[in-house]
Formats: C-alpha cells, structure tokens, sequence
C-alpha cells in the first residue's frame, strides 16, 4: 500500500514539473489556442461544402460530427503519439538511469512524463467543442452518460496501450533515430485513413472496413457521435461488428473497446518492460555510458 | 562490514562475431565507509562497472551482493538503495526549475516520506551550500554549483552507497578542489560509501583510502596509495647536493648504493634507496660527516607513476 502511494506521489511529482516547464513556454498556449481554431475552422468550410448528407446514422452536421473526430484525435494522438518521444527524451538526456536508480516501478516515469502532453492536449477537446458550437454552428446533446464515460476511460486506456508497445520499439527494436515506425503506421496511416476522424467509417470498401474493426478509434467514435450528436440514432448500425453482434450499437462499440483494452493496455505494458530489460542486459537505456 | 562484495563480473556487448567483453572478471570489495576510486583509461570499463554494481546493467556473470543484495538476484533492491551522480551535472538536473524544485522532485521520485522532504532538502543544501541558491533557477548557476546540485540530489535519501562517475569532470580547479572537499567532509560526517571513478590520478590519490585500476577491463592494481607505492616501487630516491672533496665521495660510494654527479664544484648524490622515510636520517647523518649538505631533495612514486606502470 505504501509503495502504491509513493508511485502516486511520483506520478504527481512528475506532473508538477512538467506543468512548471509547460508554462514556462508561455508561447505554447497561444499556439494552440489557434491551432485548434484553424483546425475547427477548416472543417467548417468544408462542411460547407458537404452539408448533412453524409452523416447518415449520426444525424446533425458536419462541424458537429468532425469536432467529435477532432476530439478523438486529440486524445489519440496524446496517448498513443507521446509515450515514445517521452522515453526518447529520458533517453537522450540522460535520466532513465537515475529513474531506475530509485523505488519506482519502470512505468511510472513514463505515465508521469505523459501528464506533460495531457495537460497540453487535452482541453483541447474542450477548446474544439467551444469553437464548434460557438463559431461553427455545432450542436450536441449528452445522452447515455455512462456509456461515454466508460468510452473515455476505455479508449484512453486502449490508445495509451499502442502508446506504451510504440514507446517499448524505442528499446526493443531499437528506433532510436527518426520516425518511429508503429505510432507512424497505426495514427498517421492505419487510424487517419480508416479510423473515422472525418468521415463515416461506413464510407469505407469494405476490406478497408474490416481492418477498422481492428482499431478502438473506430468503436470510440461511433459511441460519442451517437451519444453526444442530437439526432444520432442508437439502434441503426453502422459498424461491421454491430451487423454481426446482436445487441444496441452503443453495448458493441464499448464491448469491443473494453475487448481491445483489455490486450492492448497490458500487452503495452509488457512490451515496455521487456525493452527495459534488453537495455539493461545491452547497456542502453541511456546515452550515457 | 563490506558495502561491496562481488566477484568474478564479466560483461559484454554486441553479438556473435561482434560481441566484445569489456569486463574480464573483476573482483570488487568495498568496505563501508571507505572513498574507493576506480582509474583507468577511457574504454577500460569503469562506467560498465559501475552500472553492473548499481543494478542498471545485467552482468553476463556475477556473484556477490552490493549492500547485502545478489548482484543477480536483487538487482531491484540494489537500484533502490543506491545514488549514482552522472559525469556530466545536467543529468537529472532541470534547468527552469530552481535548485529548491529540482530537490522537490527528485525528494518525491526516492520516496522521502512528505513530512521528511523539507528538512531533508534543508539538510543536504546547508551541506553543500546550497542554500544561497535555493529560488535561483539551474540553468542561472555555475556548472560547478550545478554539480554540487547533483551531489544534493544523489544525497538527499540517505543511501549508504553512492557512486560517483567522474564527480569533477569538466569543472576548474577551485570548483573541482571544492567538491573533493565535500565528498571527504561528507564521509567525515555521515559515513557514506563513496565509489568514484576519475581520470585525475592526483585526485584518486588525494581523497580516495583505496584505488582500483582496471584496463581493457581487468584488474591491474588494487590498494591503498601505499600499499600500491609498496608492490610496485622498484626503489624511491634521495638527492642530496653540497660540497666533499673526492674522497670522501668515494667513501659515501662504498657505504651506499649511490649514483655521483659531479656540477662544478658540487657534487650530486643520488641515494637509491627501497624507502624514504626508512633511509633518509641514516644518509643524512652519514653525508653530513663528509662534507656541506646545501640542498637535498626526494623522490617518491606516485599514482601516477603506477598507472602508467600496470597500464602499459
């Protein structure tokens, strides 16, 4: 019990720091005050374009569909894009060594260096439904409130699973330079093309609809536009798993992101650990040696 | 009580046909208390040792414990209670948080229970005078002053061990004079376990009670500066310089083994003798009879002289 409450009291150590150093910036939070309003904003003029006819199930607009998508792919891209260039900057200067060197868990560095990139991307969730319904025309509503709460939870647990087995290729395959290549393909070719950010996944051939039904995203998304978008339907299905399961969209797509974090969250954690291990057997967890 | 006791520690990198051991067994036995020094030459091994026996680097075989520890078994206990100081101070040091913040932080991640942090942070700034800087941010004070911060870091839990890898390494003299000074007045006070590695010979010499001197990952000497001056001194020397006349110096040339040279009117003894300190009344006594002593002057081995003995 005392060791779980010294990991917390790191975990929150680690947050202050970072919240120190994260307004040292003070430039940070002017850029992405706007980059979230160029990013709402874009999607409106297109929407201006598109109108409502594509939304089909998810009833409303467009801006209000994509600020559902903007939103995941802030959270996504939090969880699963930040793990690996936190490891990276222990790595690189130097302090993975003196983390080790104390009674933390391997993990809890990591989780605590993430709160950096919460605290920075998070309200941006907010930020783009303020946008949205203030300037764009967007409008939500707030049904099954459970159900998007344990979205939330799950897809945050799933993403920050794909997180950890990308930040665990830093030391076990050894990506130490460039573009590491798991984050890459899963968020800015797999989950960008058929995750459902900006159009309807059923859009899709149906090959490329199969392999979303492999990505939380996919499952996420369809849960918060039919719960959070008025006129979303909660019966019609939309998924290939929701034409298979025989049960309400919404139970499918939080079954199967439970599913999906229920491998991904440890599988994640396990990865890191082996990496951890390599290291330690090659000498590599920092530059120092 | 031994702090450090591990034998035969082999490591190495790469594989198959690239793998190269930089560890050829080595034997390493600290006792508590003791500002231990490990000398050799960059590759040697030394920062490769240091993480074997703070539990960072898995060892390809070991036995032995470090703090009670299996070096194998127990690598994780052994990581928990130890303090490592990197060679270079950034390490671990976050230049826009003050010197009292990076303390904070660093008190939270050792698990310092909360009520203890602030007269722990207290104590270790007042120790390194430190206090002075304490709402200054790191990035404003002196790479000697950021070093010292390192120190406070390492020595804020307590640890009975604590490692230093080239503890003065980029510092001045007077920075690097300084730190010296605290490792011993912190032994002095505390009894910490001081394991350091160094390139300065004169260093290892001054505050180090044993030395190590590892090669191509091997031990070659191991002892104090004494015990090191005793096994490898193939003699030390006693000049003296003042006027004899040439008898007598033949005389001096039969009692001793002496080696004359003669400057002008002066002449040169050289006294190669196994000790100084054994030697040197009885050959002045004996010179004084024969003639005017106007200068005399010895030579000792030093740790130099060693290292670059067994490193050759």
């Amino acid at each position: 019990m005392n060791d779980f409450v010294n990991e917390l009291r790191a975990v929150w150590a680690f947050s202050k720091r970072e919240m120190v150093i994260w307004a040292s910036y003070r430039v940070n939070i002017w850029t992405w005050i706007i980059d979230v309003f160029i990013n709402t904003s874009i999607f409106f003029l297109i929407s201006l374009l598109v109108g409502h006819h594509l939304m089909g199930a998810y009833g409303t607009n467009y801006v209000s569909f994509v600020v559902i998508g903007l939103s995941i792919y802030y959270i996504s891209y939090t969880n699963l894009g930040d793990p690996f260039p936190r490891v990276a900057r222990i790595y690189w200067n130097g302090t993975m060594d003196l983390y080790m060197l104390s009674p933390l868990s391997y993990f809890t560095p990591v989780i605590g260096i993430m709160f950096r990139s919460v605290i920075d991307d998070y309200p941006r969730v907010g930020l783009a439904f303020l946008f949205g319904w203030f300037f764009f025309g967007a409008s939500f509503t707030f049904r099954v409130p459970l159900y998007v709460i344990l979205g939330v939870v799950l897809i945050g647990l799933s993403t920050f699973g794909i997180g950890m087995i990308s930040a665990s290729s830093f030391y076990l395959l050894n990506f130490k330079r460039g573009t590491e290549p798991v984050s890459f393909i899963l968020q800015d070719v797999v989950i960008a093309l058929v995750g459902g950010y900006y159009y309807p996944v059923n859009v899709l051939p149906q090959y490329l609809q199969i392999l979303a039904s492999f990505i939380p995203h996919t499952y996420a998304l369809d849960l918060f536009r039919r719960a959070l978008l008025p006129g979303a339907s909660l019966t019609q299905p939309v998924l290939l798993l929701q034409y298979v399961l025989n049960f309400s969209p919404i139970v499918v797509d939080t079954l199967a992101l439970a599913l999906l974090s229920a491998v991904l969250f440890p599988l994640g954690f396990y990865l890191y650990y082996l990496g951890i291990q390599k290291a330690r057997k090659e000498g590599t967890l920092t530059r120092w040696q | 009580m031994a702090v450090i006791n591990l034998v035969g520690i082999r490591k190495s990198y790469g594989k198959r046909k690239k793998r190269m051991e930089v560890l050829h067994g080595i034997d390493v036995h600290v006792e508590k208390g003791e500002i231990f020094g490990l000398l050799g030459r960059n590759g040697a091994g030394k920062t490769t040792l240091i993480k074997v026996m703070a539990g960072l680097l898995i060892p390809d075989v070991a036995k032995g414990e470090v703090l009670g520890y299996d070096v194998m078994k127990e690598a994780n206990k052994i990581r928990a209670s130890v303090s490592l100081v990197a060679p270079t101070a950034d390490v671990g040091v976050d230049p826009v948080l003050t010197v009292r913040q990076n303390l904070l932080f660093w008190a939270t991640v050792y698990g310092i229970p909360s009520k203890e942090v602030d007269k722990s942070i207290d104590e270790v700034m007042e120790a390194l005078e430190l206090a002075k800087f304490e709402d200054t941010w790191a990035m404003e004070i002196s790479a000697g002053t950021r070093q010292r911060l390192a120190i406070a870091r390492a020595l804020l839990v307590k640890h009975d061990l604590v490692f230093l890898d080239e503890p003065t390494v980029k510092l001045d003299m007077e920075a690097a004079k300084m730190i010296r000074n605290f490792i011993v007045d912190l032994r002095n006070r505390f009894g910490i376990t001081f394991f350091m590695t160094t390139h300065l010979i004169e260093e290892a010499e001054e505050i180090c009670d044993r030395v190590m001197i590892i090669d191509n990952g091997k031990v070659k000497a191991v002892g104090s500066v004494e015990e090191l001056r005793n096994t490898f001194a193939d003699g030390e020397e006693i000049t003296i310089i003042g006027k004899f006349n040439a008898l007598d110096v033949k005389r001096l040339e039969e009692m001793w083994k002496v080696e004359i040279i003669r400057v002008g009117e002066e002449f040169q003894l050289n006294f190669h003798v196994e000790d100084v300190d054994l030697r040197i009344s009885a050959i002045i006594e004996s010179v004084k009879k024969y003639g005017k002593i106007m200068d005399i002057k010895t030579k000792r081995l030093t740790l130099n002289d060693i290292f670059k003995k067994v490193t050759v």
